[in-house]
């Protein structure tokens, strides 16, 4: 079975009889490819048939966190979403779908732009507050103009935005991370509070789990 | 025969939510609005927001065909009539009010705007509701617009009517989106001093907090019809608009979705409830449901055991 998680720029492709995991830009999918299932932003043009992301991020939690009350936050190229589970019951969740969003996609455009490498760079305390992920990079742009060294600005962004998604998530003690920026070193060593990544194919977890609990109405 | 296939074809392409008109006599659909081709002996007067009762009933008196400027769509031309005269991050209820205003004041020629209001005669007054608190604290500056850009005759009027008719109809057991058709109505009915409206209460399984989603009806479509009404449009059907308490309430046992219109001050009441509540959510929306919307409404009440 081919699982498929269409974000906005990426695609995490999980192969369930090979476990052969890819990673791809959503724009070089072929046309013609079709998933058995998925989740995901595009996912209505890539799969057969969807799950929603936030019952896709719901389920993967529940398949692989083992505490019982936990804060799951999935940071992709256009927009975050969360789950709060307690006592193993669904307590609340949130996405931040448009407006506000873009954050990583900002992150990833400005390392591009200024030749960062994010892993070499160290964090920041200070930080950079912007509405979404166009104006953080305004800010940032700004700040290199007046001679702060531009991988000390992209630092400050990228803790303004870990900030935030800390903030976003109701200020857990705890964050289970997930999303392309899980492999940003910069990112999770900026983030507030203890952070624990899980891979990029969480959602695909929980696409599979969501199914395996539904399998009299999906049809695989 | 052929007519029977084009009438059902018309039928099937139909699709109320773009054409609900909000009228004294309640919603108002498809060719039902031809009603709206006013007789030329009665006043026709725009109201924007929840004017007083005492103001209503004098429009009533003179018999006036009255035109609610908040709910008329003219949807396909909402940025375009608004575009040299508000930002376009703003909230696309008052650029719906102010492209009404022109499309209803024949300020746009008729072959530009899809109006429905063809062959009537212009709109005589508008009456606009500017009370500090209320709907919207944006008003003042439509007032603003009114009067310095058309000449029309423009009434400010304050709405500080605060005895509660009770919220039959938010606590009901009807489809969500006949809840907002019927509070609609029930406004009108109330001047018009007819029998009230008043179904059975019914336990509810989530609510709704907010004003009424002028910008896109479908988002009720995916509530259950046991959903109670909170906020604002419950402030409507007690017919105290104005009445800032009743708008804060919620119930903390029942998961709530928070709705604003995008750059609305009211998100920030929305936002700061649903942070509140303990199974609430926020959701806002700019000119109509986006898909991302849809997921997240859709998640929070599957999530919350409200629908399978």
């Amino acid at each position: 079975m081919i699982l498929l998680d269409a974000g906005t720029t990426y695609a995490k492709i999980l192969n369930t009889e090979t476990n052969e995991k890819t990673v791809k830009k959503v724009a070089e999918l072929e046309k013609t490819f079709k998933a058995d299932i998925g989740t995901g932003h595009n996912i209505n043009r890539f799969a057969k048939q969807s799950v929603n992301e936030i019952i896709a991020l719901s389920y993967a939690g529940k398949r692989l966190i083992k505490e019982k009350s936990f804060t799951l936050l999935d940071v992709g190229s256009r927009d975050a979403k969360y789950v709060i589970f307690e006592n193993g019951n669904f307590i609340h969740s949130d996405w931040n779908t448009e407006c506000g969003a873009f954050t990583g996609q900002a992150i990833e455009i400005l390392g591009s732009y200024l030749n960062l490498n994010y892993n070499a760079i160290e964090p920041q305390k200070e930080f950079i507050t912007a509405t979404c992920g166009l104006l953080g990079m305004g800010h940032v742009f700004d700040m290199v103009a007046s001679s702060v060294e531009p991988g000390i600005a992209a630092a400050r962004l990228i803790k303004g935005v870990c900030m935030s998604m800390y903030r976003f998530a109701r200020k857990p003690h705890k964050i289970y991370l997930t999303g392309g920026l899980v492999n940003n070193a910069l990112f999770v060593k900026s983030m507030p509070v203890e952070t624990i990544c899980l891979d990029r194919f969480t959602l695909l977890e929980g696409v599979l789990e969501y199914a395996a609990s539904k399998k009299d109405d999906i049809n695989l | 025969m052929e007519d029977k296939d084009k009438k059902e074809t018309e039928n099937i392409n139909y699709d109320p939510s773009q054409d609900m008109v909000l009228t004294r006599h309640g919603f108002v659909k498809g060719k039902e609005k031809s009603f709206l081709q006013n007789p030329k002996d009665k006043p026709f007067i725009g109201i924007i927001g929840i004017p007083p009762k005492a103001v209503m009933e004098d429009l009533i008196k003179k018999n006036a065909i009255i035109l609610s400027l908040d709910m008329y769509k003219v949807d396909q031309l909402i940025t375009e009539p608004t575009e040299n005269i508000l930002p376009k991050a703003y909230c696309a209820q008052i650029k719906r009010i102010i492209a009404n205003i022109l499309a209803a004041t024949d300020y746009w020629t008729e072959d530009v705007v899809d109006s429905v209001l063809v062959g009537r005669n212009p709109i005589s007054e508008i009456i606009i509701e500017d009370s500090e608190i209320s709907r919207c604290n944006e008003m003042g500056f439509v007032a603003d617009f009114i009067e310095n850009e058309l000449k029309i005759k423009l009434t400010r009027v304050k709405n500080n009517d605060l005895e509660r008719k009770g919220d039959f109809i938010c606590k009901s057991g009807i489809p969500l989106d006949d809840k907002f058709g019927q509070i609609a109505g029930y406004f009108y009915r109330d001047i018009e001093k007819k029998k009230p409206f008043r179904p059975e209460y019914v336990k509810p399984k989530c609510a709704f907090w907010g004003t009424p989603p002028w910008g896109d009806f479908s988002l009720a479509s995916y509530f259950p019809d046991e959903t109670h009404i909170y906020g604002w449009t419950r402030c409507v059907e007690n017919l105290t608009p104005g009445d800032l308490k009743l708008e804060l309430e919620f119930d903390p046992d029942i998961p709530t979705v928070f709705f604003a219109q995008s750059f609305c001050p009211k998100a920030g009441l929305a936002s700061y409830l649903a942070s509140k509540h303990p199974r609430g959510i926020f959701i806002d929306m700019d000119l109509g449901l986006t898909r991302s919307t849809v997921a997240k409404l859709t998640a929070f009440l599957q999530l919350n055991g409200v629908v399978v």
